[in-house]
């Protein structure tokens, strides 16, 4: 293979911008998840992959409709307003769990044990192999979770939650308002782990939850540099879902943040402000027709615990001063391109190659789509010409895996050209 | 103990210390409060030493009393006598107060309070708040409140709009039924230091004696509560009306952490915050945060009769790390109509208690509606029932041994309706078995620092005594005593303490569940 064709080889690998190597399909800009009326899941426990090398016992569910493995978030459910939904669990863990899905309605049924103490906010599927079926109908859309109902200060931090994700009729929008269309979606479950409730609960030990102090801190159950990589990629069993973001010039992709660890997590776009339009499933807006007009710009996406935030993101190099196509005034422009820039030069003259020092992520040029000559020793690992921006939380020490950076609740966002496929 | 809801929210106007006096169309509203020591008791049994807020010359609560200023009412007279040997003072972020703020004699001076100080030893002070407005408040000391906040010196204040059944002037916060949820933190290793006079804040970490806190910076709460104490059974719900009917959650944050409140089942309005109506709400809510300091008023409609959970998401939802506990709630919906009587329970102290104790159970939160009559009670043992216990409370004085308890609620006359609590309430009293003797003592001298020889501490160990739940050290200038405790509460082994001067004698003694000291 000469070095061209290995590097469009790897081209397929441009959302791994930091793995190791793989030849697994590219990241889907659709959210991974199952969808349906009824869906079977398993209890059980596992270990979570770490980009630091660490191997962290976890409780999570497994589809047991799909792979049958069990994942960190559990599945997320893609399901259709109205949908009558069924979830039969089977509970393989040591002690009882429960399912409860909060935002949707109904009161709580909570369980007590012989001595009248609360032991659950729902009815438990029994340890070793117990059963239990729960039902909700997918309400208002938006973006929900699924949590353990059961010795929550335990069970929710080892893994036992997941997304909900509820359409409304009308494809390619949040909610029933025009206002909140897009065209792609992605999915940031944030969540966060104190190891020693890991290590403890391996080994059948108590942990006192109020000594937390979380260590690792994940984005779809991925620390980075994990993150970035593609969903299902063989060397995460257990971790399916990918966290990487791409989209073109000039599209609006709506991200669905959600917080399911129990510290904040204020989320950092870089490239662009969030427009928050949906709160816990809910249109930001005064009501009726006014539309998404309660919508509000963050570039530190507030997510405190058990929040889900629906918002929208556009990227179209806006007020940069240069065309980033590096175009001729009077060539055509690009689809998405920002016309108050179109044909001005990069105001910049690249200096010697021997001036330079190459990051991983650069692709030979400054231009959007473009490539050039890179060192030999180079990585190569933008071979589209893609944008990169980091995308993370604002607490930076959370950029870490157990205190080493970089690491954590980070990922990327990719603008690709608008002639780069993203699948 | 009290926990503040609407019932008591009304109960207290009344039996408040009220001065009425009239200027004009607006009136003032004057409470008499006492700053004094207390100590609460949390489910697990530990006694927390706290500093807290009295009406008048009655106990100590922790939150302080709640304090209603009534529809019309503009201004809020607070008159503060003090009792505890530290000043303290008085303020609420969010009423207008001319403040006087207190500096110290040193140079430069240092502010000490953010307003005039009621004298340790009696006081008083008075704090006026003028203007006052319609809304969710808090209220605490404003002298060093790193400390008396957190000791437990502050509570809540509900200001009245014109229109009754409204939180504001606004249509659109009016409710059926209101409930004040107050959540705090308690860090108890940092109260226990500061009753024992080991809160030393003029030294440093490197100076300080072993067992002495210098600053509140390794703030660790192990205890959260809602109001006056954390979840624990046997449990009654906040009171949240009929099915389809609107109540008001006065929500306040008077501890140091954010909570992320998730209510389930049904969504919550955000109203107004920090005692301001939203212009616009934040409606539809599932999980909201509540910042340190602030106060959300929150609307929900549950369509459904039923338990709703509302817990801190953040999962500060056990006791010192025992699930259930901490910040976790349920609000009970009746159905839509009909007379409805439910039995509900809670007691006056933690469920597994010391033998020679009394444990009062109180039917008092039962949920009755629709009943024209009086509802009566009578109480059952293991689901017999006891004679002549036919009160809305029951004094349980047992001998060692677990219990369950139940009480039939009974609406007399016209549709007989009787409910009767489920699940039982379990008491578990304890016999009091002095705990073992102390054996293995060993002492060492260990240098701890390296700036000076105050840093030297006596690392202090010994074998675990059975029954025992803390130790206390005892020091002794001579081998046979007199003995004086020099640690106490001591629950980890080896512990360090400071090194005397002199010959000095150890021993160390095991204290049992009931408090009761070994040998």
């Amino acid at each position: 293979m000469d070095r061209q064709a290995f590097r469009f080889a790897r081209a397929a690998l441009i959302v791994a911008v930091l793995a190791a190597a793989g030849g697994a399909a590219p990241a889907s800009a659709a959210i991974s998840g199952i969808t349906g009326t009824t869906f079977n899941f398993t209890a059980r426990d596992g270990f979570l992959a770490n980009p630091d090398g660490s191997y962290i016992y976890f409780w999570g569910l497994a589809d047991d409709g799909g792979t049958g493995e069990v994942q960190l978030p559990g599945p997320t459910l893609i399901l259709s307003q109205g949908t009558m939904v069924t979830i039969n669990l089977t509970n393989m863990l040591p002690e009882p769990v429960s399912l409860v899905f909060p935002g949707q309605e109904g009161p709580t049924q909570p369980v007590y044990d012989a001595n009248g103490r609360l032991r659950s906010l729902a009815q438990e599927a029994a340890p070793s192999g117990g059963t239990r079926t729960y039902t909700f109908t997918a309400g208002a859309p938006g973006t929900y979770y699924y949590q353990s109902g059961t010795h929550l200060d335990k069970q929710i931090p080892l893994g036992l939650y997941g997304a909900i994700i509820v359409r409304p009729p009308i494809a390619g929008q949040a909610y029933a308002d025009a206002a909140t269309a897009y065209d792609r979606e992605y999915l940031l479950l944030l969540a966060d782990l104190d190891h020693r409730l890991s290590t403890a609960a391996e080994s059948g030990l108590s942990f006192d939850s109020t000594d937390w102090i979380a260590g690792y801190w994940f984005i779809n159950g991925r620390s980075a540099t994990d993150t970035m990589s593609e969903d299902n990629v063989p060397w995460l069993p257990n971790q399916p879902y990918g966290a990487m973001v791409s989209m073109h010039p000039g599209e609006t992709i709506l991200l669905r943040v959600l917080n399911m660890g129990r510290d904040p997590h204020p989320f950092h776009t870089h490239g662009n402000h969030v427009l928050a339009v949906g709160r816990d499933g809910r249109l930001l807006s005064t009501g009726g027709a006014a539309g998404a007009d309660l919508a509000e710009f963050h570039f530190t996406v507030p997510a405190g615990s058990g929040q889900t935030w629906d918002g929208l993101f556009t990227w179209s190099a806006d007020n940069l001063g240069w065309d980033v196509y590096g175009h001729a005034p009077g060539d055509p422009m690009q689809v998405g391109e920002y016309a108050p820039d179109h044909g001005k030069a990069i105001p910049t003259q690249t200096p010697y190659l021997t001036s330079l020092q190459y990051g991983d992520l650069y692709s030979g040029s400054p231009l959007l789509g473009q490539t050039g000559p890179l060192p030999p020793d180079h990585p190569g690992l933008n071979q589209t010409g893609a944008f990169f921006y980091m995308w993370h939380s604002h607490r930076e020490n959370e950029m870490t895996n157990l205190n080493d950076f970089p690491g954590g609740m980070m990922t990327m966002l990719a603008i690709e050209a608008p002639w780069v496929p993203i699948p | 103990m009290r926990l503040c809801h609407g019932r008591r929210l009304r109960v207290l106007t009344v039996a408040a210390v009220l001065t009425l006096s009239f200027h004009g169309l607006s009136r003032a509203v004057t409470y008499n409060l006492r700053a004094d020591y207390g100590s609460v008791t949390m489910p697990d049994g530990r006694v927390i030493p706290v500093w807290g807020f009295a009406l008048g010359s009655g106990p100590v609560t922790i939150p302080g009393p709640t304090l209603e200023v009534p529809a019309g009412d503009t201004t809020l007279v607070i008159n503060l006598t003090n009792n505890l040997a530290k000043p303290v003072s008085l303020v609420v972020a969010g009423l207008p107060a001319t403040l006087s703020p207190v500096f110290d004699s040193g140079t430069p001076t240092r502010v000490v309070s953010f307003t005039h100080e009621a004298a340790p030893a009696g006081g008083p002070a008075t704090y006026t708040f003028t203007g006052v407005r319609p809304g969710t408040f808090l209220y605490e000391s404003g002298t060093d409140p790193s400390l008396e906040v957190q000791m437990g010196l502050f509570g809540a204040i509900v200001v009245r709009p014109a229109t009754a059944g409204r939180a504001y002037d606004a249509p659109a916060s009016a409710y059926d039924h209101e409930v004040v949820m107050l959540v705090s933190e308690i860090d108890p290793v940092f109260h226990d230091t500061v009753a024992q006079g080991k809160y030393a804040p003029e030294k440093t970490p490197e100076t300080a004696l072993p067992g002495e806190v210098t600053s509140t910076i390794d703030y660790h709460p192990k205890y959260f509560l809602v109001n006056d104490r954390p979840y624990t059974d046997p449990y009654a719900p906040f009171a949240g009306g009929r099915a389809g009917e609107t109540t008001l959650i006065r929500l306040i944050n008077a501890g140091l952490q954010t909570h992320s409140m998730e209510l389930q089942g049904t969504r919550m309005d955000v109203i107004a915050q920090d005692g301001n109506l939203l212009g616009h709400p934040r409606t539809g809510r599932v999980s909201e945060s509540l910042e340190a300091g602030q106060t959300l008023d929150i609307l929900i409609r549950p369509a459904t009769a039923g338990l709703y959970a509302f817990y801190d998401r953040r999962l500060n939802v056990t006791n010192a790390g025992a699930f259930p506990g901490g910040i976790l709630a349920f609000i009970e919906v009746s159905p839509a109509s009909g007379t409805v009587v439910k039995a509900h329970v809670q007691a006056d102290g933690p469920a597994r208690y010391c033998a020679g104790n009394v444990r009062r159970l109180d039917a008092s939160r039962s949920t009755v509606l629709g009943c024209t009559s009086t509802p009566t009670y009578q109480w059952r043992l293991g689901g017999a029932p006891i004679a002549a216990a036919t009160g809305v409370n029951y004094d349980v004085a047992q001998p060692a041994g677990a219990y369950s308890y139940t009480v039939d609620v009974t609406c007399p006359g016209g549709p007989a309706v009787t409910d009767t609590l489920a699940p039982p309430a379990v008491l578990e009293v304890v016999a009091d078995v002095a705990p073992a003797e102390v054996t293995g003592l060993t002492v060492a001298r260990k240098e701890f620092g390296i700036l000076s020889a105050t840093r030297d501490g006596l690392v202090i160990g010994w074998s675990p005594a059975a029954g025992a739940v803390s130790y206390i050290v005892y020091i002794s200038a001579t081998p046979s005593g007199p003995w004086t405790p020099y640690a106490l509460g001591v629950t980890a082994i080896p512990t360090v303490v400071a090194v005397p001067s002199g010959t000095a004698y150890f021993r160390v003694a095991a204290v049992n569940f009931c408090g009761t000291v070994g040998p």
